[in-house]
């Protein structure tokens, strides 16, 4: 895995530019896609005006480590789906720019983030035939064993899972990220508890982060 | 950008005997959390956190059929030359993640590397 897999016009901007330590926001106007860099890390991403992920809310008080974790995750995804948006089209670099969101204590490095977006780009390959971020899914009507144990994370996604809704639409209401609720989605369809009914392969065997991380 | 409370959950491993890797990983994603030594091989690094996720999600779905009135914690694996020591650790406000503690095999070497990561539960949950 290396920050190769994620090349691209925009993607190679952003390598170049941590690589010089630049302060600005790399921004694709038309789509109101940003990354904000502070010093050559990123500090801030915004996808379609808005920051992606709700951010740190009651449950993830700021400053705790889940907080920590949920920000890191949704800017990560949030790089990845600005990347993955046009990935043809050079962004427009605005030096200097002084970021008026920026987040206290992020600054993640450029080419992990970039290494981190590759490996993601990998497991959905895998993940296709069964499930994407725009794929109908719905909730199985009856449980395929007698009883089966779910966490309350798997909870609350099934008890948003009508029928047609798609990770996507349910990663804003769970408070996750696209890609995070993709896997999410996964975790239920091998579990029996959801249905995919566009898909065109099986779950992917038990190796599915290792296979990709090659 | 690893919070103090996690990066502190691994440097408290570095002393143990035998130590060789320590990972966090988000097992919902495979995502490599954070690391030590961090000057680990990132291609090894991402292996780790890539096969712990795969393990614990083969653990706990198991788990959630075989046993629904329980809930996976730990696992232990023993090669011939080493111990993998899994621990799934609660973290407040968000979903557990999982830890991957590798240590020498060797005389008691598991016996005190089951015992301080059974110890991180709090220390994970800290602010």
């Amino acid at each position: 895995m290396t920050a190769d897999q994620a090349a691209s016009p925009p993607a190679e901007q952003l390598l170049g530019l941590a690589a010089r330590r630049q302060d600005g926001v790399l921004a694709d106007p038309g789509r109101r896609h940003e990354i904000h860099l502070r010093a050559g890390r990123i500090t801030h991403v915004l996808v379609g005006g808005v920051r992606p992920g709700p951010g740190p809310g009651p449950d993830r008080a700021a400053g705790t480590a889940a907080a920590a974790l949920a920000t890191r995750e949704a800017f990560v995804d949030g790089v990845r789906e600005l990347l993955d948006a046009d990935p043809g089209a050079a962004a427009r670099w605005a030096p200097k720019r002084r970021s008026p969101l920026d987040t206290a204590g992020v600054r993640l490095n450029v080419p992990g983030v970039l290494a981190e977006v590759g490996r993601r780009r990998a497991v959905l390959e895998r993940l296709a035939g069964l499930v994407t971020a725009d794929a109908p899914l719905a909730r199985r009507p009856e449980l395929p064993v007698a009883a089966v144990r779910i966490t309350p994370r798997q909870w609350a996604l099934l008890a948003l899972a009508e029928e047609g809704v798609t990770p996507r639409e349910l990663a804003g209401p769970l408070g996750d990220s696209v890609f995070r609720t993709v896997c999410r989605c996964h975790e239920l369809l091998r579990l029996g508890l959801l249905d995919a009914p566009s898909a065109t392969a099986p779950a992917p065997g038990a190796a599915l982060f290792l296979a990709s991380s090659d | 950008m690893t919070h103090p409370a996690l990066r502190a959950v691994l440097a408290g491993l570095t002393g143990l005997e035998g130590f060789r890797l320590a990972c966090l990983a988000d097992p919902v994603t495979g995502t490599l959390v954070d690391v030590l030594p961090a000057s680990a091989d990132p291609r090894r690094a991402a292996a780790a956190s890539a096969g712990l996720a795969d393990l614990v999600q083969a653990v706990t779905g198991t788990a959630a059929r075989l046993s629904p009135g329980g809930e996976a914690q730990d696992v232990v694996v023993t090669l011939t030359d080493a111990c993998y020591v899994v621990r799934l650790l609660p973290v407040e406000g968000g979903d557990p993640l999982a830890l991957l503690l590798v240590v020498d095999r060797g005389p008691a070497v598991l016996a005190f590397a089951l015992r301080a990561v059974r110890r991180l539960d709090l220390d994970a949950t800290a602010p």
